[in-house]
């Protein structure tokens, strides 16, 4: 760049800074500064509706809106916020999949708090409750979400490095072999609720561990945290068929989440909450699984700590999970 | 009012107008950092499907850069140490670029934590109103706090320093010099609280250990001097700012210190793992020697050891070190090392295997190299015009009455 | 009858008849993986007071894993009362009173039965219901649970997750 060049832009500067100085020396009057006000708001105001406009534009998936923007924590939101926000989850899981669904929020129940047994002698690796709890929640089919890994593992070892999750079986179980279903084990001092940086998992009354989709900014330190693997990324937009689609939702578990957020297990807490028993317990043809509330003396869980030797996965972690296993 | 305004405009001009060799390396760092944003766009439009992370490695690229950012930017604090508390003029000279250097490093971290986010639109609900920020019991919300906190201190102290040189007025103590004090307690907080992000988390054993903030901080004590080594000589040679040779002594000085402190904290690290032999220490068998047939890391991490032990050796050697291009070269080296240690050496290893046992393996995609790669240019051009405004304005070039 | 007629092996057959359904269940996810109840009234089908067995049909193919280790036909079943089972006593039982019989040498399997912690429980965790008996799951003259075909393994990523999977491995 030569002189001239340079003289060229040393004179523009200087004429900023003086029209610069005109700006700022000149007295303001009332009415220009009315006119000054309404027009920076006006401004403002058709920014943002442009900003949106184009927001939506550039992520149509996501359609972005104000309304998604501002919505608060599931905690703090009043009743009539969450009708709003199912209202308009249903409304776009219509849109998007043809299939019209129920967004509810079941409470958690007074005095019920759930614990699960896994009988690992009668587990026979069929994995009919990974493909059920996937119909029944919604899982991604592509990229592929299961929230429920089966692990075969060998007679005689706990070692998890051992062991096999991508076995395939004509028939099962195979000699010599048992197998280890992990999910979600809905901890007592969970580490994903401790290290969510803005508190988009806890724990509820009834022990079960919940997330707010729409509210998990998708940093995946959960992830990171748990060392039961049990949470899951959607790292595109979920895929479901619409023939699949579980119109029976709930929005802290199996409504259809969004892009980037974090999902895992939850016991099925839109169904679990009612009384019924969750999707892998219903689909498991051994019954190897069992459900219920361990605060109720009576129920089978509570049989099943009472009498049978349980034992839980990394034990030594201290996360004091509600999920038990035992051999017969 | 009016001349802060003028002091901008000024300094927007300063920071846009130089020698052709100016041009040619902020248009290259532009044209770099433009394809990140198209890069990053691609992945915003269709999720993070697009990197090759998974639910296994869930932290990548992205994160591994992170963290040695931070340890880049509380390296600014072996700067203002020697300057305030020991006094030492020939170092003020420098003091307030590596402030500055530290400020774009917390911007890059910023950032790569943005495009690291599954829902960057929802940055929100970090922020205290609008948001939920679960202090103080997560670490991440810690590591918010803490690196908010030190980018506006590093944007406070220079930039009042500055305005304070570019008015010729002497500046208020009592507007800086706490600010300083805090900024050296600082410094060491954001980098231990990085490595409390992982040290805290028992379902990862191979991060799961007390030695990991140490070996942070001794990290970053060996790679800053090496960085800002290359950083000032770059200065020295394209600016009018002529770095005494007495600084340059002081950074090698305490590479020469830090680096084998590195070394021996990752000695030690390494003889727990393979001594005790247990389950646990799969996670760095798999890093040195491969395991269940995976070994993609395997040559990384032995290149690393190899340039910080080379590195070492030059610095250590004083013919080779009073070469200044062998000098750089071992600066690169160092670097080099360092990065590769605490990145891929550090954050891939803690996810193969997974908590279950499982293996999947990890290299940056070609969305992932574009972003990283947007980043760093973008890092690289704010520090450019930031270091080139400031270096006017403490030569004297860039005065209010000039 | 006789000691020695009732060794004779006697072939059962069991009719196909309607799952006695439990009305409170839910449509389970494994069609067929509960066995179908015997209904008295089709074993007199054939084996009625009256008639003697000349058709040829039925208990040719059955064959007993609890026959001839752990019992002989008549160690459950009564000669010439095809309508009951007996107990070691020599007592009868009716069939939807089984799980009696098999209690017998399965006491610590009836005891968590009893629980309701073995076997499966369907539709409620709330309610005990109904248990299925033991014949429900278990034939009990081939009494080892089937082997099944395992559902497909789960998608492993390689170098990150795959896009171009096509989904609906199920």
């Amino acid at each position: 760049m030569d002189n001239t060049d340079k003289e060229k832009i040393n004179q523009w500067s200087e004429r900023v800074s003086q029209r610069v100085d005109k700006i700022l020396d000149q007295s303001v009057e009332r009415r220009g500064f009315l006119k000054g006000l309404l027009g920076t708001v006006g401004g403002a105001a058709a920014a943002s509706t442009a900003a949106g406009a184009i927001a939506s534009e550039v992520l149509p998936e996501s359609d972005f809106s104000w309304e998604k923007f501002f919505q608060e924590h599931y905690k703090v939101m009043t009743a009539e916020d969450k009708e709003k926000v199912f209202a308009r989850i249903e409304t776009e899981t219509k849109r998007k999949y043809g299939v019209d669904v129920k967004v509810r929020d079941p409470q958690a129940l007074d005095g019920v708090k759930f614990a699960y047994g896994l009988n690992l002698s009668k587990c026979n690796g069929s994995r009919m409750c990974v493909y059920a709890c996937m119909k029944e929640n919604n899982q991604s089919r592509d990229p592929q979400i299961q929230y429920i890994k089966v692990i075969e593992m060998d007679i005689g070892t706990l070692n998890l490095e051992k062991g096999d999750m991508y076995y395939e079986g004509e028939s099962v179980p195979k000699a010599g072999k048992y197998y280890l279903p992990v999910q979600c084990h809905q901890c007592d001092n969970p580490p994903c609720a401790k290290v969510c940086p803005v508190e988009a998992t806890w724990k509820e009354k009834d022990g079960i561990v919940v997330i707010d989709y729409d509210w998990c900014i998708g940093c995946r330190y959960c992830m990171a945290a748990c060392p039961y693997e049990a949470r899951r990324f959607n790292f595109s937009a979920p895929k479901v068929p619409k023939e699949e689609v579980n119109p029976d939702q709930g929005y802290l578990s199996n409504r259809m989440r969004p892009k980037g957020v974090v999902e895992k297990c939850h016991f099925c807490l839109h169904r679990t909450r009612e009384g019924k028993n969750p999707a892998c317990m219903e689909a498991c043809p051994t019954g190897a699984r069992k459900f219920g509330n361990i605060l109720d003396p009576k129920s089978e869980v509570s049989m099943i700590l009472k009498t049978k030797r349980v034992f839980v996965l990394k034990e030594e972690l201290n996360t004091i999970p509600s999920f038990f296993y035992y051999f017969d | 009012m009016k001349s802060y305004l003028n002091y901008w405009l000024r300094m927007i001009r300063c920071a846009i107008v130089g020698p052709p060799i100016f041009y040619i390396w902020n248009s290259l760092l532009t044209f770099l950092f433009l394809t990140g944003v198209v890069a990053y766009i691609y992945q915003f439009q269709n999720g993070l499907i697009v990197t090759n992370l998974t639910d296994q490695v869930s932290w990548g690229a992205y994160i591994a850069n992170f963290t040695f950012l931070v340890g880049v930017a509380a390296a600014a604090v072996l700067l203002v140490f020697p300057t305030y508390v020991l006094h030492r003029d020939d170092v003020k000279d420098v003091v307030l670029l590596g402030e500055l250097m530290a400020f774009t490093a917390i911007t890059m971290c910023l950032m790569f934590i943005l495009v690291d986010l599954g829902r960057p639109d929802r940055f929100t609900h970090v922020m205290p109103v609008l948001g939920r920020l679960n202090f103080p019991r997560s670490v991440l919300a810690w590591d918010v706090v803490v690196l908010n906190g030190y980018l506006f201190l590093n944007l406070h102290v220079p930039g009042y320093l500055l305005y304070m040189t570019y008015k010729g007025q002497k500046p208020n103590k009592w507007l800086y010099i706490p600010f300083v004090f805090v900024s050296i307690a600082w410094a060491v907080s954001i980098h231990t609280v990085t490595a409390f992000l992982y040290s805290g988390l028992g379902g990862r054993p191979y991060w799961n250990t007390a030695i990991l903030a140490p070996r942070f901080l001794v990290s970053a004590f060996a790679g800053g001097p090496a960085i800002l080594i290359i950083v000032f000589t770059l200065v020295t040679l394209f600016t009018k700012l002529k770095v005494r040779p007495q600084v340059f002594d002081m950074l090698k000085k305490i590479a020469m210190v830090f680096l084998p402190i590195n070394m021996f904290l990752f000695g030690s690290e390494i003889y727990k793992e393979f001594y005790t032999d247990s389950v646990h220490t799969e996670s760095m068998r798999y890093l040195f020697f491969g395991s269940h047939g995976h070994a993609m890391l395997q040559p990384y991490i032995w290149a690393s050891i190899v340039m910080s032990f080379a590195a070492m050796a030059i610095f250590y050697i004083p013919k080779l070190r009073q070469n200044s291009k062998m000098l750089i070269f071992a600066c690169v080296l160092a670097v080099l090392g360092i990065w590769i240690e605490k990145g891929m050496g550090l954050i891939i290893p803690g996810f193969i295997p997974t908590p279950l046992g499982d293996m999947v393996e990890y290299t940056p995609s070609v969305v992932e190299f574009f972003v990283c790669l947007g980043i760093w240019s973008f890092g690289a051009l704010l520090f450019t015009i930031l270091a080139k405004v400031a270096v006017a304005i403490q030569v004297g070039e860039l005065r209010e009455n000039s | 009858m006789t000691l020695a007629t009732m060794e004779k092996p006697i072939m059962l057959v069991l009719l196909l008849g309607v799952m006695t359904s439990l009305s409170w269940a839910e449509p389970m996810a494994v069609k067929g993986a509960i066995r179908p109840l015997v209904k008295e009234a089709e074993c007199l089908g054939c084996h009625s007071k009256t008639s003697s067995i000349t058709k040829k049909k039925g208990h040719r193919d059955l064959s007993s894993k609890h026959f001839p280790k752990s019992g002989t036909c008549s160690s459950c079943h009564l000669p010439g009362q095809v309508t009951k089972l007996r107990l070691l006593t020599g007592e009868p039982i009716s069939y939807p009173q089984s799980p009696i019989l098999c209690g017998q040498c399965h006491g610590l399997v009836k005891r968590d039965w009893d629980h309701g912690i073995h076997g499966k429980k369907m539709g409620s965790w709330t309610k005990s219901g109904e248990p299925l008996l033991c014949v429900q799951c278990h034939d009990p003259h081939t009494p080892k649970f089937p082997l099944m075909k395992a559902l497909p393994a789960p998608r492993q990523p390689q170098l990150g997750i795959k896009k171009e999977e096509s989904y609906g491995q199920h």
